[in-house]
Parts: structure tokens; sequence; C-alpha cells
């Protein structure tokens, strides 16, 4: 047998996924996020990706540093000195809060300078799906070094809610909201830093 | 394309790649409802720009795959087990003929893989290679060499 009838045997009979796996598979992909990914980043990144970008950003932060250090000669050399309040007055400052569908903001991507608290709550259509969004809400707190410290889950036919209240570790709890608005449409959302402690409680349900 | 898009073209894909890569349907069953698990939390990191989604789907399963192997090797050590010799029967599909399919058994795993993605797969040099991890010229001739291996398995078989 040649090379070629080889690989015409090979490409004639290719494997199939098993109906009990192409099951699986879409009961996973309905618990997916329904927006392509390149819709979510910005068109600058899409640009700029990977290796680019770092080639961008490496002289930028050089010629930053250099900037910084030159200016801090420079005052040092006039005799000014820099309050830590001019410092934290650049700090990013934290949402108070938002509601009503509202889409996840630039801000929640960035990283935290302050421990925060928040409270999500976000929609989906069926109630397989308020399911499967809690066990990923648990997967995401674990995944972040943290826990699901209490889950309600009450699902019917037709609908269903489910809440669960999970602890991450402050510095992350950011990002755990930013995973979490994925995992449906957001209805309302709080994020507090007075007294944040790394708690976000999070309920999903299906419309009413 | 969306996630769910990106499942249902390319479910079969990556079942056929893990089928050639394990040796063994069942494995690749479970392996591959394992790569769509974790796709589906990665989905945000997949870049259209960098690759076709196909070959991130290959990546990830190969990913899952090695790590299965990983801890399945830590397992049987732990457990001082010899580890079951693999399994072939109807692995490569139900359609292809007996001899070839004992031709692909005498395959390494790095030989069926790259034979299922450039032959099966029909995926090009370049994509091939950044699955493996590996340099296309590389690819190509790891294809060649699998590709000249089965020939002559099956022509000391005739």
């Amino acid at each position: 047998m040649s090379q070629r009838d080889l690989i015409a045997e090979i490409r004639a009979a290719p494997p199939a996924a098993p109906a009990p796996l192409r099951e699986r598979v879409r009961a996973i992909a309905a618990t997916g996020p329904d927006e392509a990914p390149a819709e979510r980043r910005s068109p600058l990144l899409q640009r700029f990706s990977g290796h680019r970008l770092l080639r961008a950003a490496v002289p930028a932060a050089i010629a930053a540093a250099a900037a910084v250090v030159l200016s801090l000669v420079f005052t040092r050399g006039h005799g000014t000195t820099r309050s830590a309040d001019s410092a934290s007055a650049v700090a990013p400052k934290l949402a108070p809060s938002r509601t009503a569908g509202a889409a996840p903001s630039a801000e929640s991507a960035a990283p935290e300078a302050a421990p925060l608290s928040a409270t999500l709550a976000v929609q989906v259509a069926t109630s397989a799906k308020v399911a499967a969004a809690a066990h990923r809400a648990e997967l995401i707190a674990t995944s972040l070094g943290g826990t699901a410290t209490s889950v309600r889950i009450d699902t019917g036919a037709r609908s269903g809610s489910a809440t669960i209240v999970l602890h991450v570790p402050p510095g992350r709890a950011r990002e755990a909201l930013t995973r979490l608005v994925r995992l449906g449409t957001v209805t309302s959302e709080q994020a507090s830093a007075q007294g944040g402690n790394g708690t976000v409680r999070f309920s999903v349900s299906t419309p009413r | 394309m969306t996630f769910e898009d990106a499942a249902e073209r390319h479910l079969d894909d990556v079942y056929g790649y893990l089928s050639w890569f394990t040796g063994d349907a069942s494995l690749a069953e479970d392996l591959a409802a394992e790569t769509f698990e974790r796709a589906l939390r990665l989905w945000h990191r997949f870049d259209p720009v960098r690759g076709s989604a196909r070959t991130w789907l290959c990546q990830l399963a190969r990913t899952v795959a090695l790590d299965h192997f990983r801890s399945e090797r830590r397992r049987t050590r732990r457990e001082r087990l010899v580890a079951p010799p693999e399994r072939f029967d109807e692995a490569f599909g139900e359609g292809l003929a007996p001899d070839l399919e004992a031709a692909l058994a005498h395959l390494s795993a790095d030989e069926r893989e790259v034979v299922a993605l450039r032959v099966l797969l029909d995926l090009d040099a370049a994509s091939a290679a950044s699955v493996l991890g590996i340099s296309p010229t590389n690819c190509t001739t790891r294809l060649s060499r699998a590709l000249k291996k089965l020939e002559e398995e099956l022509n000391v078989a005739a």
C-alpha cells in the first residue's frame, strides 16, 4: 500500500464522538459564555497580542522608570518632598455600586489594592443553568484559593435560584467578580472596599 | 464564534485526536469531556488571532492527556502496580481496516498523534507543530517517519 492510499484510508474512517460524549459536551457548553473571546478583548489588545505587546511594553516601562528616577533626583535637588496622600490620590478608586445589567467595567479587571466585599446577582435562562452556574461559582472560588462557605440551590423544572457565599483571599475578590459576571446576565452588583474581607455573595436565578 | 459553536464543531476532532493519541477509545471519551470542561473555564484566554479554535482545543486536549498520564504514572508507582497494557481494540475508528489498525498499534504515541493531527484532522504543519510544541520541520520529519513505518508494517503484513 502506498502512502497516498494509506492517507486516503485513514481519512476515510475518522473516529466520531459517541452520542453520550456528545450529550455531555453539549451540557458543558450550555453553561458557557455566549460571547466570543475576541468581542471581550479591546481592539488594542487584539492588535498587540502576546510578544508584540511585550515588545511595546518593555521599552515603555523602562522609559517610565527612567522618568520617575530623574524626577526624584530633580525634586530632591530642589528640596521638595512627595506626600503619601499624593500617591494615594492617583490609586484607582473602587466603584461603590452598579446595578441593572451593567456590563463589567475595565476597572474590574485591574488588580485591586484594597480588600473588597461584594454582592453580585446574575440571571440565566434555565434552571439547569442555575445549578451549573452555582457549581462553577464554587470552582472559581476554589481556583482562586478560596472556598464556598454556604451554598443554597433551589431548582424546579422551569425556574430556580441559588445563593452562594464565597470567601476568597481579600486581594482576589475583584478577580472572582470578573469571572463570576461571565456566568450570566448581571442584574445587580455591589462592591465595597470598606471593611472588605474577600466575601462575595453570589446569587443566580431564572427570570420570573 | 461562541464556545457552544466551537464545542459542536470540533468535538469529533478532539475525540479523534485523543483516540489516536491514547489508543483507548473509552479513555479518549473521558479526556475529551475533561478537555471541554477545561476549555470552558479558559475560553476567555482563547485568542483567534493566534490560531484557530480547533488548534487551541487540540493543544488543550494534549495537556489534559499528558496530565492524566502523569497522574496515572504517579498512582501506579504509589500502588506498585504494573500498568495495564495499552488496548487498541476499536480505538482508531470503526471503519479502519484490521491490518491498518494492527499497523497503527506498532507506532509510538508521538507518531500516532502526528498522524492524527496532520492526516486525520488535516492540520497544516505550523498548527500541528504548535499543538505538539515542536518546530514545523520537526513535525514534518516525524510525520514522514511515521507514515514510512506504517507503510513498512503494512507491507510486512501483506
